[in-house]
């Protein structure tokens, strides 16, 4: 079975302090990249982001163009907000949205504008079932 | 307040790639390095202020087999790479609060050089 690199760089750098960068290289079997438009005044987008039957996401970034009141929920979970870029590298990482990562329901609150939103899941293309 | 600049990078192989550097401000910043010896335990203060308050979670090691953490009494998590959360929203994912990270290496062949990072906004 082939592999997927996602190359990935993360840093952070304090004005005058430290500065921490990471590269590597996670391997997935298979990639999805969703963009959806989540409207304004508390409008909604739900997407599927992986097959029902596998669960076995280890790479997940969410980002849009308006950071503004914008909230998400996993698989119908706690409202979680998106203010800033996300990206969540292994599936230890991955966890942090639920035991399975099926359906994300945005929900856009402003008032001003839409909020346009990608998404790139990697993961396996088969994967154990749920016990 | 000291602005701190992130960047968030990946390249998928023959397919799409996406970088998103910003500038986040925080008035105080936290870094803890510790080592955590095979088969072993070390417990850290990460930092004293509420989760709502913490801008930027980032944990890394040079050793990601058999890495788990539990926060603050928390379920363990596994850390199978670096782990990076912008912003409160996704800071929050980590729990009510983040005082301390218990790490725990179940390897037994290397030590874990762990480092954490966190940005927050410390007035009450």
């Amino acid at each position: 079975m082939a592999n997927i690199d996602i190359d990935y760089t993360l840093s952070v750098r304090a004005e005058g302090g430290p500065y921490m960068q990471k590269t590597g290289t996670n391997e997935v079997q298979a990639m999805t990249v969703i963009k959806t438009t989540v409207p304004k005044n508390s409008g909604t987008s739900s997407v599927a982001i992986q097959p029902i039957t596998i669960n076995g996401a280890s790479f997940i970034t969410m980002y849009s163009d308006n950071y503004t009141s914008l909230t998400y929920t996993v698989d119908g979970g706690a409202s979680h907000v998106l203010n800033a870029p996300m990206m969540l590298i292994g599936s230890g990482a991955v966890a942090f949205l639920g035991a399975t990562q099926y359906v994300l329901l945005f929900t856009n609150a402003g008032a001003v504008s839409d909020a346009n939103v990608e998404i790139f899941i990697g993961r396996d293309e088969t994967s154990v079932p749920l016990g | 307040m000291t602005n701190i600049l992130y960047s968030l990078g990946a390249e998928i192989e023959d397919g799409a790639s996406i970088l998103k550097t910003a500038t986040i401000s925080a008035t105080a910043y936290d870094l803890v390095s510790t080592t955590v010896a095979a088969e072993g335990t070390e417990t850290v203060d990460v930092q004293p202020g509420a989760i709502g308050d913490m801008v930027i979670f980032m944990m890394t090691s040079d050793n990601y087999t058999s890495i788990t953490y539990a926060i603050d009494g928390g379920p363990p998590m596994t850390l199978d790479g670096p782990l990076v959360l912008i912003g409160t929203g996704a800071t929050a994912l980590i729990g009510a609060t983040c005082a301390t990270c218990a790490i725990i290496n179940g390897g037994t062949v290397q030590d874990a050089n762990i480092q954490i990072f966190t940005a927050r906004i410390a007035e009450a």
